[in-house]
């Protein structure tokens, strides 16, 4: 066994490992009744987790599908005592699961960043981050000193590109996760900023965005990840924006009221919730930018959207999961790297319906579906979709969902599979049924693959689900040998 | 016994011309190509806003390249861009983010701007060394 694949399993095996590693700051939160789900959030192994075949918990791949799951999160939080600031400033890790007809195999590595290099050299949280106000040595020379790579990624060509949100994307080998370090466009456009959710149209290409104060970038790219074209646009507010929203014809830029107002460390303690404002949602032209059109919602807060469609007559349409107040990621997540989760139904999120009409008027369609980590079929990216899958149900003692639904806008109807208490259920990805194996095209033709972290267990799952029907539970599940922090997006290649 | 030659030492400091000493700043890790813009101040107000005492443009062949500039003892910082491009300014990106290489005196940090005067003051009192990485 070498020193790395020792190391790892050791790390995962030795039951009190985590507890007795534990830092003081976590003495005072007591593990909730469905296990302690600061798994979730305990560092990753430094050097990786080395190649392992999960455990067929039951079930068998499905004909047909066959490809890699990558996923990005954070991973990496704390030296000692020394806690980093926020969930979302931990180090970006990827886990990589390669599903075959024999099974599913995972391996998955830190993203070699500046920030995780100084800090993993120095032992310290170093630099400043989204919600950390970071050491006044820190070396920082520009955003990509800071980039944590946590959050997303893309697949272009033999890359794997992590994504973040204030900085470059971190260019990866797709298949040994070695990194290559920032991807720079141009010459003029280091640094610049690039969203955790760039979208990419049917035809491949690639559009995502960059935000500064009450600028945005837009980044036109072609399917191989090439500049096509960039521009600056004025926005009507300093609003942050995590996500936005691409159809056929339109860049959708919904900004929130929780407005950048100094651009001091941390980021987060920059941005004031004007509760009484609106969201003012920006409609930009592909074809011509400086074609714009304003309309406004009544105050809320997003992370993240699910796909956008327009209607015959004009009128847009997107799915987006909205909160009443964005106290978890100006707070919660904040705490949940200290081990303290308290839980705020303002908090969570549910699933809404977002209807721009052609005369200048904005619908607000809430659901009762509690939703995060939307996601719809890529392959109509910007056209109509029925489905959107997304994760839900929040409980009073962990943080996280355990459930996995479909909600299907035609019919009103949701589709769920409980996991139960002991699951935080993650992001799954819908993955076509290829023609070969006698997919149709249509959407819902195909699976949903998504992990779960199974708290009782200690471990990682992967399950596979025919999309649809999520209640009968999945069709196939495996357990990983290790149980990696909880992540937030990700993408499937299929060959 | 010592004191007669401080005294001494110390007027003829007072009184003659202060001697021109030898500064050599040495630039690390640099990309072989374009020039390094330097920019030396004599003192924190200079520093901080005013104009440098002195400024040199460096032609940069290898991984390192070296300026000297005969100074007065006294108190220096040091502001320094490669510009990579050749176009003879330091450039930034729309966001206003620089997008060439820049670097401070005693190889100081800055946050959100330029490295703090307390950080990358130096003295130069007889011939000195500044050895800088990009």
């Amino acid at each position: 066994m070498t020193d790395l694949s020792r190391r790892s399993f050791l790390s995962t095996v030795t039951g009190a490992g985590l507890m007795a590693a534990a830092p003081k700051s976590w003495a005072a939160a007591a593990p909730s009744a469905s296990g302690d789900w600061r798994l979730g959030v305990a560092n990753a192994p430094a050097e990786g987790y080395a190649p392992s075949a999960l455990t067929r918990l039951h079930g068998q791949m499905p004909k047909g599908l066959s490809g890699t799951l990558y996923r990005n999160g954070p991973g990496w939080f704390r030296y000692g005592d020394d806690v980093t600031g926020h969930w979302f400033d931990g180090d970006g890790m990827i886990q990589k699961y390669d599903l075959t007809a024999s099974g599913v195999r995972h391996t998955g590595r830190f993203v070699d960043t500046v920030k995780h290099r100084v800090e993993q050299k120095r032992q310290a949280i170093v630099m400043p981050g989204f919600g950390t106000k970071g050491r006044a040595d820190a070396p920082v020379t520009s955003n990509d000193d800071v980039n944590a790579a946590n959050t997303s990624v893309l697949r272009v060509g033999d890359e794997l590109w992590a994504l973040w949100e204030g900085g470059s994307p971190y260019r990866m080998d797709a298949q040994t996760l070695l990194t290559r370090g920032p991807k720079t466009f141009r010459d003029d456009l280091k640094g610049m900023a690039f969203l955790a959710h760039p979208k990419v149209e049917p035809s491949g290409r690639i559009w995502s965005a960059g935000f500064m104060g009450a600028k945005a970038w837009i980044w036109q790219l072609s399917p191989n990840g090439e500049m096509e074209q960039g521009a600056i646009i004025d926005l009507p507010a300093a609003g942050y924006a995590h996500d936005w929203v691409v159809s056929e014809h339109y860049l959708i830029l919904p900004m929130q009221p929780w407005v950048a107002k100094t651009r001091t460390p941390p980021f987060v303690d920059s941005l004031v919730w004007e509760a009484d404002q609106p969201i003012r949602v920006l409609v930009v032209d592909k074809t011509d930018f400086s074609k714009r059109r304003l309309f406004e919602l009544p105050s809320a807060t997003y992370f993240h959207t699910g796909d956008a469609w327009e209607d015959s007559d004009g009128t847009i349409r997107f799915d987006v999961c909205l909160a009443k107040s964005p106290q978890f990621g100006a707070t919660g997540a904040r705490e949940l790297v200290k081990g303290i989760y308290k839980g705020d139904e303002h908090t969570e999120a549910h699933l809404a319906l977002i209807t721009l009409r052609p005369n200048g008027k904005a619908e607000m369609e809430l659901t009762k579906a509690s939703a995060e980590f939307p996601q719809t079929d890529h392959r109509v990216q910007g056209l109509r979709h029925d489905l959107v899958a997304h994760v839900g149900g929040y409980l009073k003692d962990r943080p996280g969902a355990h459930m996995l639904s479909t909600y299907n806008w035609r019919t009103g109807k949701s589709d769920t599979h409980d996991f139960g208490h002991d699951a935080i259920v993650e992001e799954a990805l819908f993955v076509p049924r290829p023609a070969t194996a006698g997919g149709t095209g249509k959407e819902a033709d195909g699976w949903f693959v998504g992990t779960v972290l199974n708290l009782k267990a200690r471990a990682t799952e992967l399950h596979v689900f025919d999309a649809g029907n999520l209640k009968d539970g999945p069709v196939a599940s495996w357990r990983s040998q290790h149980a990696t922090p909880l992540g937030f997006h990700g993408t499937f290649a299929q060959p | 016994m010592f004191k007669p030659l401080l005294i001494a030492a110390l007027l003829s400091a007072a009184a003659l011309p202060a001697a021109a000493e030898t500064l050599t700043v040495t630039f690390t890790k640099a990309q072989p190509k374009g020039a390094i813009m330097v920019a030396l101040y004599k003192g924190e107000d200079t520093y901080n806003g005013g104009k440098p005492i002195k400024a040199e443009t460096v032609t940069v062949t290898g991984d390192t390249a070296t300026v000297t500039f005969e100074v007065e003892p006294g108190q220096y910082g040091i502001k320094a861009f490669h510009d990579l491009n050749g176009n003879g300014k330091m450039d930034f990106n729309p966001f206003g983010m620089p997008t060439e290489p820049f670097a401070f005196s005693n190889n100081a940090v800055g946050r959100m701007g330029p490295a703090k005067w307390d950080d990358a003051a130096f003295e130069v009192s007889g011939n000195t060394t500044q050895n800088i990485s990009f």
